[in-house]
């Protein structure tokens, strides 16, 4: 986690920030942040979590990209619907329910609802 | 005011919110219905079952029922009804091969399963799932896919539910017999219910062994065997759990909570809440509402 001025925010590592940038805000709602360099790029998503994209066209497969979502299966639906590719169905993990799926570029994602779980007292 | 919605494959969504209402005779689906605020009573196979926040009653296909409501305030139902065939075609898909679902896969049989018919917890992944489905209900989503997304992976974490719920807990029972096992297991089911249906009254152990025609100390006995306390502690749970949702959702004053899940004294209950789970109620609501 870095800090930028007053914001905290996540590096990720992407091989095509520029085209993913697109994608993010275009299907996933998320907003580019006007930034002083041009050669960085901030977005934050709906959460109001911030990240900073960095390029690596070199790895395979970059650490996935959390996205924080509210509610998962209708986030899995739509984005299938229009085209998305996804690695696998909504799994229940501990953290809550979670999906992974890929961008034309290569870059990972995984969609996270996270939810709080109740004990047997 | 009612909203009924039925999908091309059967599958039906129902809410309704009144302070009144009486339906003499009703037939359900296979059904999963939940109160998000308020209660609803049910009356079937010879037993009352009030249905409050944080429990989920499931109902048989063809069922007969009789349900109504009469609250202070409005009550909030919800369920969601699984045609039979659907349910059916879901059930094979649990419990034959792969072979004979490629080679029958239409076969249809008559019979839906059966379950239980009683209240299980309304928590965790199911609770989620519902939630973000009564959600887009009430906010007119019409894709039939996506509302037939969420009624897939309920029924799926239903099953599991039921699994832990039903299965596992037979297993808890210390007799040989399977049908020795399952007669109790119902019986103390019935009390169960009952105890969650009443918790704002007193009730005894000579009461609850009626219910159960079970011996008092056979149903103490089994009843800790079942759900590891005792059924004075498994109330004391129900009302706390009670007040729990009366904090998150209404105004009222403590006292008047107090009263209305079946606590007679108000310190003992600050007491027991603190207790239990590390907070006070008036923290807790606090905390919650804000």
């Amino acid at each position: 986690m870095m800090i930028a001025g007053e914001k905290k925010y996540q590096q990720l590592i992407l091989k095509e920030p520029l085209k993913s940038v697109e994608f993010l805000v275009q299907i996933m709602g998320f907003e580019p942040i006007p930034a002083d360099n041009e050669r960085e790029i901030f977005i934050h998503d709906k959460q109001g979590n911030y990240f900073k994209l960095l390029l690596n066209p070199y790895v395979d497969c970059p650490e996935p990209v959390l996205i924080h979502s509210d509610d998962c299966l209708s986030n899995y639906f739509e984005l299938k619907t229009s085209g998305v590719h996804f690695v696998n169905e909504p799994q229940y993990t501990p953290q809550g329910l979670m999906v992974e799926f890929t961008d034309d570029w290569g870059n990972c994602y995984k969609i996270l609802e996270e939810r709080v779980y109740e004990t047997d007292q | 005011m009612k909203t009924l919605k039925i999908l091309s494959n059967q599958n039906k969504l129902y809410s309704e919110t009144t302070s009144e209402a009486f339906y003499r005779d009703e037939q359900s689906d296979f059904s999963i219905r939940m109160v998000t605020r308020g209660s609803e009573e049910y009356r079937l196979n010879n037993k009352t079952i009030n249905v409050f926040p944080g429990y989920f009653l499931v109902l048989n296909d063809g069922t007969h029922y009789q349900r109504k409501i009469y609250t202070d305030g409005p009550s909030n139902t919800f369920s969601v009804q699984f045609s039979k065939k659907f349910l059916t075609d879901y059930n094979r898909s649990l419990v034959c091969d792969d072979a004979t679902l490629m080679d029958m896969p239409f076969d249809n049989p008559d019979a839906a399963p059966g379950f239980h018919e009683t209240l299980y917890p309304f928590k965790n992944d199911l609770m989620f799932n519902l939630l973000h489905l009564k959600n887009h209900f009430d906010k007119k989503v019409s894709n039939e896919l996506l509302i037939n997304e969420y009624l897939n992976h309920s029924l799926m974490l239903f099953y599991q539910v039921y699994h832990k719920e039903v299965h596992v807990n037979i297993e808890r029972l210390n007799f040989v017999k399977p049908s020795t096992r399952k007669e109790l297991f119902k019986r103390l089911n019935n009390v169960k219910d009952y105890m969650i249906s009443n918790s704002n009254q007193a009730m005894s152990i000579e009461e609850l062994s009626k219910v159960a025609c079970l011996s008092e100390c056979h149903l103490y006995k089994l009843f800790k065997e079942l759900y590891h306390c005792s059924p004075h502690q498994y109330l004391l749970k129900v009302r706390l759990n009670r007040a729990k949702s009366l904090l998150n959702d209404t105004h009222y004053p403590i006292n008047e909570i107090v009263g209305m899940i079946g606590f007679e004294n108000v310190s003992s209950f600050i007491r027991l809440f603190k207790k239990i789970f590390t907070v006070t109620p008036q923290n807790y609501r606090a905390k919650n509402v804000a």
